[in-house]
């Protein structure tokens, strides 16, 4: 953890709401979109969101620097979603995360190099096709294509993320990965009966 | 991933390491292994190709960016957690330096009335006639603290209150925070109107426990948002309560007296601090019931000391004293149930059934393990389970 984070954190604990701010504007968009993917729905991921920040201000003082803020912020992030996915069986999909305007065009700007329009469709399409799948998975293997897949996490910092060891995360990043990809499979071939 | 021999890989093998294979995460020699059967292997090689692809794809799955409103939602939640936490600093505070000044004063008025039965012979004539006077400053003293301690333990009941419900509270019993934790505080002070007590109070201050009598010492005490319940703990006299606080400094310890006396479940509370006649009977102990002649449902809230001169309390509702013992027994057997976790009580109550509930927050257990999630304890027969916790949990 560098200097400055640290200061942050310090300033944060001793009430300096310019600090708080500032440490979660860092994380805030990787824990929000973990938590869009989870919940699938932007108004829950708003609430489940608002709820983990409201957790980490008033847990600040227990943060101990024993990981890293921001893999702190994430673990709090996927609890919430979890208790309100758990709590509450509506929590079911989907709205389209990449629905299109009603002049075709994406209301979600996909970055990259698609040049055609065509392949921003294909793309969207097997972004919520692959969501629908991932939605499926058992939890534990949900948690890490979530994180290390779509979030593009290092396995260290999905290691402080879910509490587990490097050695768990990775056997289990592996078995996951073969998992949703039988389940991608069979979509594909239902689809194409 | 245990290194595969070395040698040839088979394509069971070969399939188990190409997820790790993707993340860099082989060694030399597995690369190459695994690399070298890919290349004599079509079906390994597609099923590279196909994994790969899945991971692409799942990769290129765009960033949303988070909505204007939430920023604005943040902020108001955030002004809206600050201002909770400032009214409860500010009742902390109050009850802190009352706290103090209560213990010079019970010091003096102890002195007072030592010296006072002490020069005379006749104890129970003297006795008699200091309470009538000391009796109905009681009264007086006691009719307008039974209201503000009335508005505390209400305010206090609920752990779900909201702010303002906190405001109402805090600026009812502010003014007269200093008197009223005066009094509790010297716990031998005469809070009641039976008459006959106030006698006794330097008697009872000296049945007391010591620690009940050093409150301004927990009232000192560091603060700290989240305490663990934790045998080591209870015993050094810390906290044995969860209190949650949005800084670092404004949270607060409850003494180990009040919080292990399970004889008032708002001892035990966490967003609120306890209630001031919460706090009272757990220090003196048993809560006796009512006064002859008082309004029952005042005193309901206020506890009375045993006087030894009458011997067996008087008035006792057999049947409320009962449900308190429950909830005593069910509130002990949470903590039990809950040691060694970081835990944050949300709300503990009984229900109209006579069944018992608690919602706790688990943070984390002894082990690092985190949870940060939702359980609930429900108390039937004399015995409680635990509800949705997960197995890692070990509840």
């Amino acid at each position: 953890m560098d200097k400055t984070e640290l200061e942050l954190i310090e300033e944060a604990k001793n009430g300096v709401e310019s600090s708080f701010e500032a440490l979660i504007l860092s994380c805030q968009k990787k824990a929000w979109n973990i938590a869009l993917q989870y919940l699938r729905n932007e108004n829950d991921a708003m609430d489940a969101l608002q709820e983990s920040f409201i957790k980490i201000y008033k847990n600040l003082g227990n943060f101990k620097g024993e990981s890293r803020f921001d893999t702190w912020v994430y673990r709090i992030t996927v609890n919430t979603c979890k208790d309100m996915l758990r709590q509450n069986e509506k929590f079911k999909l989907h709205d389209s995360l990449y629905a299109t305007g009603d002049d075709g065009e994406f209301l979600r700007e996909i970055p990259g190099d698609a040049p055609t329009p065509e392949e921003i469709l294909d793309r969207a399409e097997l972004a919520d096709e692959l969501l629908c799948c991932v939605e499926m998975l058992q939890p534990g293997h949900k948690d890490v294509i979530i994180l290390r897949d779509i979030q593009n996490l290092s396995y260290e910092e999905i290691s402080e993320t879910l509490g587990a060891s490097l050695g768990t995360v990775k056997s289990r990043i592996s078995r996951a990965r073969g998992n949703l990809r039988k389940l991608w499979l069979e979509q594909k071939h239902r689809e194409s009966v | 991933m245990e290194p595969e021999n070395l040698g040839v890989l088979d394509c069971g093998a070969a399939n188990r390491l190409i997820s790790d294979y993707m993340d860099g995460e082989l060694d030399a020699e597995q690369t190459r292994l695994l690399e070298r059967h890919m290349a004599e292997c079509g079906a390994c090689r597609e099923e590279h190709r196909r994994l790969s692809a899945m991971i692409r794809a799942l990769g290129e799955i765009p960033d949303v960016p988070i909505p204007e409103e939430f920023t604005l939602r943040m902020k108001k939640a955030l002004a809206n957690e600050r201002k909770a936490g400032t009214l409860r600093s500010r009742r902390r505070f109050w009850r802190g330096a009352g706290t103090i000044a209560a213990v010079f004063a019970i010091g003096i008025l102890s002195v007072l009335v030592y010296n006072n039965m002490d020069s005379n012979s006749t104890y129970n004539s003297e006795d008699s006639s200091l309470t009538g006077q000391s009796g109905n400053s009681a009264v007086r003293l006691e009719e307008s603290m039974v209201g503000d301690a009335g508005a505390q333990a209400e305010a206090a009941g609920d752990t779900n209150e909201s702010a303002d419900a906190q405001t109402d509270a805090a600026g009812d019993t502010t003014g007269s925070m200093d008197t009223e934790a005066g009094m509790d505080a010297q716990t031998g002070a005469p809070m009641n109107t039976d008459g006959g007590e106030a006698g006794s109070v330097a008697k009872n201050l000296a049945e007391l426990p010591p620690e009940a009598r050093s409150e301004e010492s927990a009232a000192a005490q560091p603060e700290d948002s989240i305490v663990r319940y934790a045998g080591a703990q209870a015993d050094a006299g810390m906290a044995s309560g969860v209190l949650n606080a949005p800084e670092g400094g404004t949270g607060g310890f409850l003494p180990e007296s009040a919080a292990a006396q399970p004889k008032d479940s708002t001892a035990a509370y966490t967003d609120e601090p306890p209630s001031v006649t919460g706090l009272l009977a757990a220090e003196r102990g048993e809560i006796l019931g009512t006064a002859q002649g008082e309004d029952a449902a005042q005193r309901e809230s206020v506890p009375r000391y045993p006087d030894p001169a009458r011997g067996s309390t008087p008035g006792v509702n057999r049947a409320e004293q009962k449900a308190k013992d429950l909830k005593n027994l069910y509130d002990k057997l949470t903590k039990e149930k809950l040691e060694g976790f970081t835990y944050e009580i949300l709300s503990q109550e009984m229900q109209e059934d006579g069944s018992y509930l608690c919602d706790v927050f688990l943070v984390s257990d002894r082990f690092g393990n985190t949870f940060n999630a939702n359980v609930q304890i429900v108390g039937e027969d004399e015995a409680i389970r635990v509800l949705y916790a997960t197995e890692f949990m070990g509840l």
